[in-house]
Protein backbone atom coordinates (compact mmCIF):
# COMPACT_ATOMS: atom_id res chain seq x y z
CA UNK A 1 0.00 0.00 0.00
CA UNK A 2 2.54 2.46 0.70
CA UNK A 3 4.41 1.84 -2.55
CA UNK A 4 1.14 2.38 -4.55
CA UNK A 5 1.13 5.72 -2.18
CA UNK A 6 4.67 6.70 -2.87
CA UNK A 7 3.84 6.51 -6.89
CA UNK A 8 0.65 7.67 -6.94
CA UNK A 9 0.71 11.18 -5.09
CA UNK A 10 3.41 12.28 -7.65
CA UNK A 11 1.32 11.34 -10.60
CA UNK A 12 -1.85 12.93 -9.14
CA UNK A 13 -0.46 16.26 -8.98
CA UNK A 14 0.96 15.61 -12.93
CA UNK A 15 -2.49 14.98 -13.70
CA UNK A 16 -4.29 18.53 -11.73
CA UNK A 17 -1.06 20.48 -13.19
CA UNK A 18 -1.87 19.18 -17.00
CA UNK A 19 -5.40 19.71 -16.46
CA UNK A 20 -5.32 23.56 -15.33
CA UNK A 21 -2.07 24.32 -17.47
CA UNK A 22 -5.09 23.02 -20.73
CA UNK A 23 -7.51 24.68 -18.72
CA UNK A 24 -5.55 27.81 -19.19
CA UNK A 25 -4.69 26.89 -22.79
CA UNK A 26 -8.60 27.18 -23.73
CA UNK A 27 -9.29 30.13 -21.79
CA UNK A 28 -6.51 32.09 -23.37
CA UNK A 29 -7.18 30.69 -27.28
CA UNK A 30 -10.97 31.75 -26.40
CA UNK A 31 -9.70 35.06 -25.14
CA UNK A 32 -7.41 35.19 -28.20
CA UNK A 33 -4.68 37.97 -26.83
CA UNK A 34 -7.74 39.68 -24.48
CA UNK A 35 -9.68 38.73 -21.63
CA UNK A 36 -8.58 37.38 -18.13
CA UNK A 37 -5.98 36.10 -19.32
CA UNK A 38 -4.09 39.00 -21.77
CA UNK A 39 -4.77 41.21 -18.55
CA UNK A 40 -2.85 39.41 -16.22
CA UNK A 41 -0.10 38.93 -18.92
CA UNK A 42 -0.07 42.60 -19.53
CA UNK A 43 -0.33 43.44 -15.35
CA UNK A 44 3.05 41.53 -15.38
CA UNK A 45 4.50 43.21 -18.27
CA UNK A 46 4.12 46.35 -16.29
CA UNK A 47 5.51 45.48 -12.91
CA UNK A 48 8.79 43.38 -14.26
CA UNK A 49 9.28 46.49 -16.93
CA UNK A 50 11.51 48.50 -14.47
CA UNK A 51 13.28 45.25 -12.76
CA UNK A 52 13.95 44.65 -16.39
CA UNK A 53 15.40 47.88 -17.33
CA UNK A 54 17.59 47.97 -14.23
CA UNK A 55 19.04 44.69 -14.91
CA UNK A 56 19.10 45.52 -18.98
CA UNK A 57 21.25 48.54 -18.29
CA UNK A 58 23.36 46.58 -15.47
CA UNK A 59 23.99 43.73 -17.88
CA UNK A 60 23.91 45.19 -21.25
CA UNK A 61 27.56 45.37 -21.63
CA UNK A 62 27.58 41.37 -20.93
CA UNK A 63 25.57 40.92 -24.19
CA UNK A 64 27.72 43.87 -26.36
CA UNK A 65 30.78 41.42 -24.98
CA UNK A 66 29.08 38.63 -26.73
CA UNK A 67 28.35 39.74 -29.53
CA UNK A 68 31.16 41.84 -30.17
CA UNK A 69 33.82 37.90 -29.72
CA UNK A 70 31.17 36.11 -32.15
CA UNK A 71 31.08 38.50 -34.73
CA UNK A 72 34.24 40.22 -34.96
CA UNK A 73 34.72 39.87 -38.60
CA UNK A 74 31.68 41.03 -39.69
CA UNK A 75 32.15 44.26 -37.65
CA UNK A 76 35.29 44.84 -38.29
CA UNK A 77 34.36 44.58 -41.92
CA UNK A 78 31.61 46.44 -41.44
CA UNK A 79 33.48 49.41 -39.64
CA UNK A 80 35.89 49.56 -42.63
CA UNK A 81 32.56 49.47 -45.17
CA UNK A 82 30.39 52.37 -42.47
CA UNK A 83 33.98 54.48 -43.28
CA UNK A 84 34.01 54.64 -46.91
CA UNK A 85 30.64 55.72 -46.49
CA UNK A 86 30.96 58.42 -44.44
CA UNK A 87 33.77 59.56 -46.37
CA UNK A 88 31.45 59.50 -49.72
CA UNK A 89 28.36 61.23 -47.85
CA UNK A 90 30.37 63.87 -46.19
CA UNK A 91 31.65 65.01 -49.64
CA UNK A 92 27.57 64.69 -50.96
CA UNK A 93 26.54 66.26 -47.46
CA UNK A 94 27.99 69.88 -49.60
CA UNK A 95 26.15 69.27 -52.73
CA UNK A 96 22.87 68.61 -51.82
CA UNK A 97 21.93 70.82 -49.22
CA UNK A 98 20.01 72.56 -51.40
CA UNK A 99 17.97 69.72 -53.02
CA UNK A 100 17.65 68.59 -49.65
CA UNK A 101 15.46 71.76 -48.79
CA UNK A 102 13.91 71.70 -52.20
CA UNK A 103 13.22 68.22 -51.96
CA UNK A 104 11.54 68.83 -48.43
CA UNK A 105 9.28 71.44 -48.57
CA UNK A 106 8.35 69.19 -52.13
CA UNK A 107 7.41 66.33 -49.50
CA UNK A 108 5.51 68.29 -47.21
CA UNK A 109 3.28 69.34 -49.95
CA UNK A 110 2.82 65.65 -51.31
CA UNK A 111 2.94 63.95 -48.54
CA UNK A 112 5.95 61.46 -50.20
CA UNK A 113 7.04 60.41 -46.78
CA UNK A 114 5.09 57.23 -46.68
CA UNK A 115 4.25 58.11 -43.22
CA UNK A 116 2.28 60.63 -44.27
CA UNK A 117 0.48 62.99 -41.88
CA UNK A 118 -0.57 59.88 -39.25
CA UNK A 119 0.69 60.52 -36.20
CA UNK A 120 3.54 58.58 -34.44
CA UNK A 121 4.88 57.44 -31.64
CA UNK A 122 8.87 57.23 -31.31
CA UNK A 123 9.56 54.60 -28.99
CA UNK A 124 12.59 52.87 -27.53
CA UNK A 125 13.25 49.26 -27.84
CA UNK A 126 14.15 47.63 -24.52
CA UNK A 127 13.99 43.60 -24.97
CA UNK A 128 14.06 41.40 -27.90
CA UNK A 129 11.94 38.04 -27.06
CA UNK A 130 12.69 35.59 -24.66
CA UNK A 131 11.32 32.86 -26.97
CA UNK A 132 13.16 30.81 -29.70
CA UNK A 133 10.13 30.18 -31.34
CA UNK A 134 8.32 33.77 -32.05
CA UNK A 135 10.07 36.80 -33.27
CA UNK A 136 9.32 40.14 -31.50
CA UNK A 137 10.43 43.01 -29.63
CA UNK A 138 9.44 45.24 -26.53
CA UNK A 139 8.92 48.90 -26.62
CA UNK A 140 9.01 51.06 -23.68
CA UNK A 141 5.86 52.59 -24.78
CA UNK A 142 2.49 51.47 -23.93
CA UNK A 143 -1.07 52.39 -23.60
CA UNK A 144 -0.34 55.56 -21.91
CA UNK A 145 1.10 56.88 -25.07
CA UNK A 146 -1.37 56.62 -27.41
CA UNK A 147 -0.42 52.57 -28.40
CA UNK A 148 -3.07 49.86 -29.30
CA UNK A 149 -3.00 46.56 -30.59
CA UNK A 150 -2.48 46.41 -34.49
CA UNK A 151 -1.23 49.69 -34.83
CA UNK A 152 2.02 49.60 -37.82
CA UNK A 153 5.58 50.09 -36.28
CA UNK A 154 8.28 51.50 -38.49
CA UNK A 155 11.54 52.43 -38.91
CA UNK A 156 13.39 54.86 -41.21
CA UNK A 157 14.17 51.36 -43.28
CA UNK A 158 10.05 50.49 -43.47
CA UNK A 159 7.50 48.26 -41.94
CA UNK A 160 8.89 46.71 -38.90
CA UNK A 161 5.84 44.56 -37.48
CA UNK A 162 2.49 45.43 -35.81
CA UNK A 163 1.62 45.86 -31.82
CA UNK A 164 1.07 42.19 -30.85
CA UNK A 165 0.06 43.14 -27.30
CA UNK A 166 0.17 46.02 -25.02
CA UNK A 167 0.09 47.11 -21.07
CA UNK A 168 0.26 50.79 -19.63
CA UNK A 169 4.14 50.74 -20.40
CA UNK A 170 5.04 48.41 -22.64
CA UNK A 171 4.05 46.80 -25.81
CA UNK A 172 5.00 44.12 -27.52
CA UNK A 173 5.97 44.23 -31.23
CA UNK A 174 5.78 41.23 -33.49
CA UNK A 175 7.96 41.67 -36.38
CA UNK A 176 7.76 40.69 -40.24
CA UNK A 177 9.78 37.38 -39.79
CA UNK A 178 7.85 35.93 -37.63
CA UNK A 179 5.98 32.58 -38.48
CA UNK A 180 2.66 34.40 -37.38
CA UNK A 181 2.78 37.21 -39.34
CA UNK A 182 1.87 38.34 -42.76
CA UNK A 183 1.07 41.46 -44.67
CA UNK A 184 -0.84 42.50 -47.69
CA UNK A 185 2.09 43.88 -50.34
CA UNK A 186 2.42 45.35 -54.06
CA UNK A 187 5.05 44.96 -56.40
CA UNK A 188 6.28 48.91 -56.98
CA UNK A 189 6.81 47.82 -61.39
CA UNK A 190 3.54 46.94 -61.99
CA UNK A 191 1.24 47.09 -58.88
CA UNK A 192 0.34 43.24 -58.67
CA UNK A 193 -0.51 42.49 -55.31
CA UNK A 194 0.77 39.30 -53.23
CA UNK A 195 0.50 38.36 -49.65
CA UNK A 196 4.18 38.01 -47.90
CA UNK A 197 4.45 35.74 -45.28
CA UNK A 198 6.94 35.65 -41.98
CA UNK A 199 9.11 32.11 -42.15
CA UNK A 200 11.16 32.85 -38.40
CA UNK A 201 13.79 34.25 -37.59
CA UNK A 202 16.39 35.75 -39.69
CA UNK A 203 14.70 34.09 -42.81
CA UNK A 204 13.36 35.39 -45.62
CA UNK A 205 9.56 36.11 -46.12
CA UNK A 206 7.84 34.02 -48.68
CA UNK A 207 6.02 35.87 -51.31
CA UNK A 208 2.26 33.96 -51.82
CA UNK A 209 0.53 33.39 -54.98
CA UNK A 210 2.69 34.30 -57.55
CA UNK A 211 1.66 33.00 -60.75
CA UNK A 212 3.60 31.68 -63.60
CA UNK A 213 3.11 35.08 -66.19
CA UNK A 214 3.74 37.72 -63.28
CA UNK A 215 7.07 39.68 -63.94
CA UNK A 216 8.98 39.76 -61.17
CA UNK A 217 12.92 39.91 -60.42
CA UNK A 218 15.52 40.18 -57.79
CA UNK A 219 15.81 43.64 -56.45
CA UNK A 220 12.32 44.56 -57.13
CA UNK A 221 10.76 46.59 -54.57
CA UNK A 222 7.38 45.75 -52.47
CA UNK A 223 5.40 48.06 -50.63
CA UNK A 224 2.28 47.81 -48.66
CA UNK A 225 -0.69 47.00 -50.19
CA UNK A 226 -3.58 49.15 -48.35
CA UNK A 227 -6.16 47.17 -49.45
CA UNK A 228 -9.56 47.78 -48.22
CA UNK A 229 -9.45 46.39 -44.55
CA UNK A 230 -5.80 45.65 -44.45
CA UNK A 231 -4.30 46.28 -41.46
CA UNK A 232 -1.57 48.73 -42.61
CA UNK A 233 -1.60 51.68 -44.07
CA UNK A 234 -0.78 52.14 -47.97
CA UNK A 235 2.88 52.29 -49.66
CA UNK A 236 5.25 51.46 -46.69
CA UNK A 237 8.37 49.91 -48.04
CA UNK A 238 8.20 46.33 -46.20
CA UNK A 239 10.82 44.24 -48.65
CA UNK A 240 13.06 43.79 -51.51
CA UNK A 241 12.93 40.80 -53.86
CA UNK A 242 15.85 38.00 -53.05
CA UNK A 243 15.02 35.08 -55.39
CA UNK A 244 12.47 33.90 -57.85
CA UNK A 245 12.56 30.49 -58.76
CA UNK A 246 10.60 28.73 -61.25
CA UNK A 247 9.92 24.81 -61.51
CA UNK A 248 10.04 23.77 -64.83
CA UNK A 249 5.60 23.07 -65.05
CA UNK A 250 4.62 24.70 -61.84
CA UNK A 251 2.27 27.36 -61.67
CA UNK A 252 3.46 29.43 -59.33
CA UNK A 253 6.62 31.11 -58.94
CA UNK A 254 9.02 30.91 -55.47
CA UNK A 255 9.51 34.06 -54.71
CA UNK A 256 11.68 34.87 -51.31
CA UNK A 257 12.08 38.34 -50.00
CA UNK A 258 14.14 40.30 -47.55
CA UNK A 259 12.76 43.19 -45.52
CA UNK A 260 14.17 46.65 -46.10
CA UNK A 261 13.81 47.48 -42.32
CA UNK A 262 17.14 45.97 -40.68
CA UNK A 263 15.25 43.87 -37.78
CA UNK A 264 18.36 42.76 -36.24
CA UNK A 265 19.29 46.07 -34.76
CA UNK A 266 16.33 47.96 -33.90
CA UNK A 267 16.90 50.73 -31.39
CA UNK A 268 14.21 53.36 -31.97
CA UNK A 269 11.29 52.13 -33.57
CA UNK A 270 7.82 54.53 -34.60
CA UNK A 271 4.28 53.53 -33.56
CA UNK A 272 1.90 54.41 -36.07
CA UNK A 273 -1.36 55.48 -34.47
CA UNK A 274 -3.12 54.15 -37.41
CA UNK A 275 -6.30 52.01 -37.32
CA UNK A 276 -8.21 50.19 -40.92
CA UNK A 277 -10.88 52.57 -40.39
CA UNK A 278 -9.45 55.52 -40.04
CA UNK B 1 8.94 31.51 9.45
CA UNK B 2 8.71 28.39 9.39
CA UNK B 3 11.27 26.60 6.95
CA UNK B 4 8.63 25.73 4.53
CA UNK B 5 7.71 28.62 3.64
CA UNK B 6 11.41 30.01 3.26
CA UNK B 7 12.41 27.40 0.91
CA UNK B 8 9.15 28.14 -1.29
CA UNK B 9 9.95 31.81 -0.87
CA UNK B 10 13.52 31.12 -2.33
CA UNK B 11 12.56 28.91 -4.91
CA UNK B 12 10.05 31.58 -5.89
CA UNK B 13 12.41 34.24 -5.79
CA UNK B 14 14.72 32.08 -7.79
CA UNK B 15 12.23 31.59 -10.30
CA UNK B 16 11.80 35.61 -10.45
CA UNK B 17 15.06 36.01 -11.00
CA UNK B 18 15.36 33.56 -13.65
CA UNK B 19 12.36 34.94 -15.31
CA UNK B 20 14.01 38.72 -14.86
CA UNK B 21 17.14 37.11 -16.84
CA UNK B 22 15.71 35.13 -19.92
CA UNK B 23 13.33 38.30 -20.70
CA UNK B 24 16.48 40.96 -20.70
CA UNK B 25 20.28 39.20 -20.79
CA UNK B 26 19.50 36.10 -22.42
CA UNK B 27 18.19 37.01 -25.87
CA UNK B 28 21.19 39.09 -26.19
CA UNK B 29 23.10 35.82 -25.66
CA UNK B 30 22.38 33.84 -29.05
CA UNK B 31 24.43 31.37 -30.79
CA UNK B 32 22.92 31.09 -34.68
CA UNK B 33 19.33 32.79 -33.84
CA UNK B 34 18.95 30.44 -30.64
CA UNK B 35 19.28 30.86 -27.02
CA UNK B 36 19.61 28.91 -23.64
CA UNK B 37 16.30 28.53 -21.78
CA UNK B 38 16.96 29.44 -17.95
CA UNK B 39 13.42 28.52 -16.94
CA UNK B 40 13.27 25.22 -18.20
CA UNK B 41 16.81 24.91 -17.09
CA UNK B 42 15.58 25.85 -13.21
CA UNK B 43 12.76 23.17 -13.98
CA UNK B 44 15.26 20.53 -14.52
CA UNK B 45 17.77 20.86 -12.00
CA UNK B 46 14.41 21.21 -9.40
CA UNK B 47 13.29 17.75 -10.37
CA UNK B 48 16.98 16.54 -10.37
CA UNK B 49 17.19 17.49 -6.48
CA UNK B 50 13.51 17.21 -5.33
CA UNK B 51 12.17 14.10 -7.48
CA UNK B 52 8.90 14.45 -9.77
CA UNK B 53 6.59 16.29 -7.15
CA UNK B 54 8.95 19.37 -6.86
CA UNK B 55 9.86 18.62 -10.76
CA UNK B 56 6.03 19.07 -11.79
CA UNK B 57 5.42 22.06 -9.74
CA UNK B 58 8.28 24.17 -10.37
CA UNK B 59 7.87 22.82 -13.64
CA UNK B 60 4.52 24.35 -13.98
CA UNK B 61 5.56 28.02 -12.22
CA UNK B 62 8.28 28.28 -14.58
CA UNK B 63 6.29 27.82 -17.23
CA UNK B 64 3.68 30.30 -16.53
CA UNK B 65 6.03 32.49 -15.98
CA UNK B 66 7.85 32.21 -19.10
CA UNK B 67 3.88 32.24 -20.75
CA UNK B 68 3.32 35.75 -19.49
CA UNK B 69 6.11 36.94 -21.36
CA UNK B 70 5.70 35.17 -25.04
CA UNK B 71 3.04 36.20 -27.20
CA UNK B 72 1.80 34.07 -30.11
CA UNK B 73 1.42 30.99 -28.01
CA UNK B 74 -1.41 30.99 -25.40
CA UNK B 75 -1.04 31.17 -21.79
CA UNK B 76 -0.27 27.57 -20.45
CA UNK B 77 1.35 25.77 -23.17
CA UNK B 78 5.27 26.33 -21.54
CA UNK B 79 3.56 25.16 -18.37
CA UNK B 80 1.95 22.33 -19.73
CA UNK B 81 5.12 21.26 -21.42
CA UNK B 82 7.28 22.06 -18.52
CA UNK B 83 5.46 20.29 -15.60
CA UNK B 84 5.75 17.30 -17.97
CA UNK B 85 9.48 17.55 -18.31
CA UNK B 86 9.77 18.40 -14.34
CA UNK B 87 8.03 15.25 -13.55
CA UNK B 88 9.70 12.87 -15.90
CA UNK B 89 13.01 14.09 -15.14
CA UNK B 90 12.39 13.37 -10.99
CA UNK B 91 10.94 9.82 -11.78
CA UNK B 92 13.87 9.27 -13.69
CA UNK B 93 16.44 10.50 -11.48
CA UNK B 94 14.73 8.24 -8.94
CA UNK B 95 15.78 5.10 -10.57
CA UNK B 96 17.84 4.93 -12.93
CA UNK B 97 20.09 8.21 -13.06
CA UNK B 98 23.52 7.87 -10.97
CA UNK B 99 25.15 10.25 -8.72
CA UNK B 100 28.37 12.07 -10.61
CA UNK B 101 29.56 15.56 -11.91
CA UNK B 102 28.38 14.70 -15.55
CA UNK B 103 24.52 14.38 -14.31
CA UNK B 104 23.52 17.89 -13.97
CA UNK B 105 24.68 18.84 -17.65
CA UNK B 106 23.53 15.33 -19.32
CA UNK B 107 20.58 15.37 -17.91
CA UNK B 108 19.86 19.45 -19.35
CA UNK B 109 21.05 18.40 -22.23
CA UNK B 110 18.18 15.32 -22.89
CA UNK B 111 15.54 17.20 -20.91
CA UNK B 112 15.82 20.77 -22.37
CA UNK B 113 15.71 19.45 -26.41
CA UNK B 114 13.01 16.84 -25.03
CA UNK B 115 11.23 19.55 -23.30
CA UNK B 116 11.29 22.41 -26.41
CA UNK B 117 10.39 19.77 -28.69
CA UNK B 118 7.48 18.67 -26.34
CA UNK B 119 6.73 22.45 -26.03
CA UNK B 120 6.19 22.03 -30.21
CA UNK B 121 4.41 19.16 -30.05
CA UNK B 122 1.57 20.17 -27.55
CA UNK B 123 1.36 23.44 -29.34
CA UNK B 124 0.64 22.27 -32.44
CA UNK B 125 -1.92 19.62 -31.03
CA UNK B 126 -3.86 22.82 -30.07
CA UNK B 127 -3.72 24.98 -33.41
CA UNK B 128 -0.49 26.51 -33.10
CA UNK B 129 0.77 26.00 -36.20
CA UNK B 130 3.36 28.65 -36.52
CA UNK B 131 5.74 26.52 -34.26
CA UNK B 132 5.96 23.81 -37.25
CA UNK B 133 6.11 26.01 -40.11
CA UNK B 134 9.58 26.53 -39.50
CA UNK B 135 10.21 22.49 -40.41
CA UNK B 136 11.33 19.39 -38.08
CA UNK B 137 15.03 20.43 -38.86
CA UNK B 138 15.29 23.37 -37.98
CA UNK B 139 12.45 23.00 -34.90
CA UNK B 140 15.53 19.42 -33.65
CA UNK B 141 18.46 22.32 -34.58
CA UNK B 142 16.71 24.38 -31.81
CA UNK B 143 16.01 22.24 -29.60
CA UNK B 144 19.42 20.54 -29.74
CA UNK B 145 21.17 24.52 -29.08
CA UNK B 146 18.90 24.98 -26.30
CA UNK B 147 19.61 21.25 -25.05
CA UNK B 148 23.51 21.85 -25.08
CA UNK B 149 23.55 25.74 -23.99
CA UNK B 150 21.32 25.04 -20.83
CA UNK B 151 23.87 21.54 -20.58
CA UNK B 152 26.77 24.27 -20.16
CA UNK B 153 25.46 26.47 -17.43
CA UNK B 154 23.32 23.18 -15.52
CA UNK B 155 26.33 22.63 -12.71
CA UNK B 156 26.14 26.23 -11.19
CA UNK B 157 22.17 26.57 -11.67
CA UNK B 158 21.38 23.08 -10.25
CA UNK B 159 23.60 23.84 -6.84
CA UNK B 160 21.84 27.07 -6.72
CA UNK B 161 18.13 25.37 -7.32
CA UNK B 162 19.54 22.57 -4.37
CA UNK B 163 20.25 24.90 -1.99
CA UNK B 164 17.18 27.28 -2.34
CA UNK B 165 15.71 23.87 -1.91
CA UNK B 166 16.69 22.74 1.26
CA UNK B 167 17.56 23.78 4.14
CA UNK B 168 20.42 26.31 5.13
CA UNK B 169 20.86 25.07 8.77
CA UNK B 170 19.38 22.20 10.18
CA UNK B 171 19.57 18.65 8.35
CA UNK B 172 18.44 19.14 4.79
CA UNK B 173 15.77 16.61 5.70
CA UNK B 174 13.26 18.32 7.46
CA UNK B 175 13.42 21.34 4.92
CA UNK B 176 12.58 19.25 1.97
CA UNK B 177 10.22 17.09 4.26
CA UNK B 178 8.64 20.81 5.10
CA UNK B 179 8.51 21.90 1.72
CA UNK B 180 6.36 18.72 0.06
CA UNK B 181 4.63 19.10 3.03
CA UNK B 182 3.87 22.71 2.36
CA UNK B 183 2.98 22.17 -1.53
CA UNK B 184 1.05 18.99 -0.83
CA UNK B 185 -1.21 20.78 1.75
CA UNK B 186 -1.61 23.70 -0.92
CA UNK B 187 -2.35 21.64 -3.91
CA UNK B 188 -3.63 17.93 -2.71
CA UNK B 189 -5.42 19.08 0.32
CA UNK B 190 -7.94 15.80 -0.29
CA UNK B 191 -4.89 13.73 0.19
CA UNK B 192 -4.99 14.35 3.91
CA UNK B 193 -1.61 15.28 6.04
CA UNK B 194 -0.45 11.96 6.42
CA UNK B 195 0.27 11.13 2.71
CA UNK B 196 1.50 14.68 2.10
CA UNK B 197 4.38 14.13 4.75
CA UNK B 198 4.93 10.82 3.76
CA UNK B 199 5.64 12.01 -0.01
CA UNK B 200 7.35 15.61 1.49
CA UNK B 201 9.79 12.83 3.32
CA UNK B 202 10.19 10.98 -0.54
CA UNK B 203 11.45 14.47 -1.63
CA UNK B 204 14.18 15.13 1.42
CA UNK B 205 15.47 11.94 0.74
CA UNK B 206 16.26 12.89 -2.70
CA UNK B 207 17.32 15.96 -1.32
CA UNK B 208 19.55 14.93 0.92
CA UNK B 209 21.23 12.27 -1.15
CA UNK B 210 22.05 16.00 -3.60
CA UNK B 211 23.13 18.01 -1.14
CA UNK B 212 25.47 15.85 1.24
CA UNK B 213 26.90 13.35 -1.15
CA UNK B 214 26.84 11.01 1.31
CA UNK B 215 26.20 7.33 0.84
CA UNK B 216 22.66 7.05 0.02
CA UNK B 217 21.52 4.62 3.37
CA UNK B 218 22.22 7.18 6.11
CA UNK B 219 20.54 10.29 4.07
CA UNK B 220 17.32 8.02 3.12
CA UNK B 221 17.62 7.22 7.42
CA UNK B 222 18.07 10.48 8.00
CA UNK B 223 15.75 12.09 6.02
CA UNK B 224 13.20 9.51 7.06
CA UNK B 225 13.50 11.22 10.43
CA UNK B 226 13.38 14.50 9.09
CA UNK B 227 10.21 13.91 7.66
CA UNK B 228 8.41 12.63 10.98
CA UNK B 229 9.78 16.35 12.28
CA UNK B 230 8.87 18.42 9.67
CA UNK B 231 5.37 17.44 9.58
Amino acid sequence: MAAYRRSARPRFILLLLVLTAITLVTVDTRANGGGLTGAIRGRAHDVFAPVQSATHSVLRPIGDFFTGAFHYGSLKRENSQLRDQLAQARGQALGASDAQRELKILSEQAHLDFVGNIPTVTAQVVDTTSSNFEVSIQINRGTGSGIAVNMPVVTGGGLVGRVAQVSSQRATVLLLTDPTFSVGVRLTTNGSVFVADGTGRGNPLNLELVDATTQIKTGDKLVTSGLNLEQYPKDIPVATVRSVKTAPGQLQQDVTIVPTADLSRLEYVRVLQWSPQS
Amino acid sequence: MSPAVLARLRLGGLLVLALVLQTTVVPDLRILGVCADLLLLCTVCAALVGGPELGGLVGFAAGLLADLFLTTTPLGLSALAFSVVGYAVGSVRRTVLQEGWLLAPATALVASTAGVIIFVLAGAMIGQSQLTRVGPVDIVKTALLVGVMNAVIAAPVCRVVGWAASASQGSPGSMGSALGSAFGSAFGGSLGSHRAGQAGSEISSTAARHSSRLASRPAHIRAGRGGGRGR
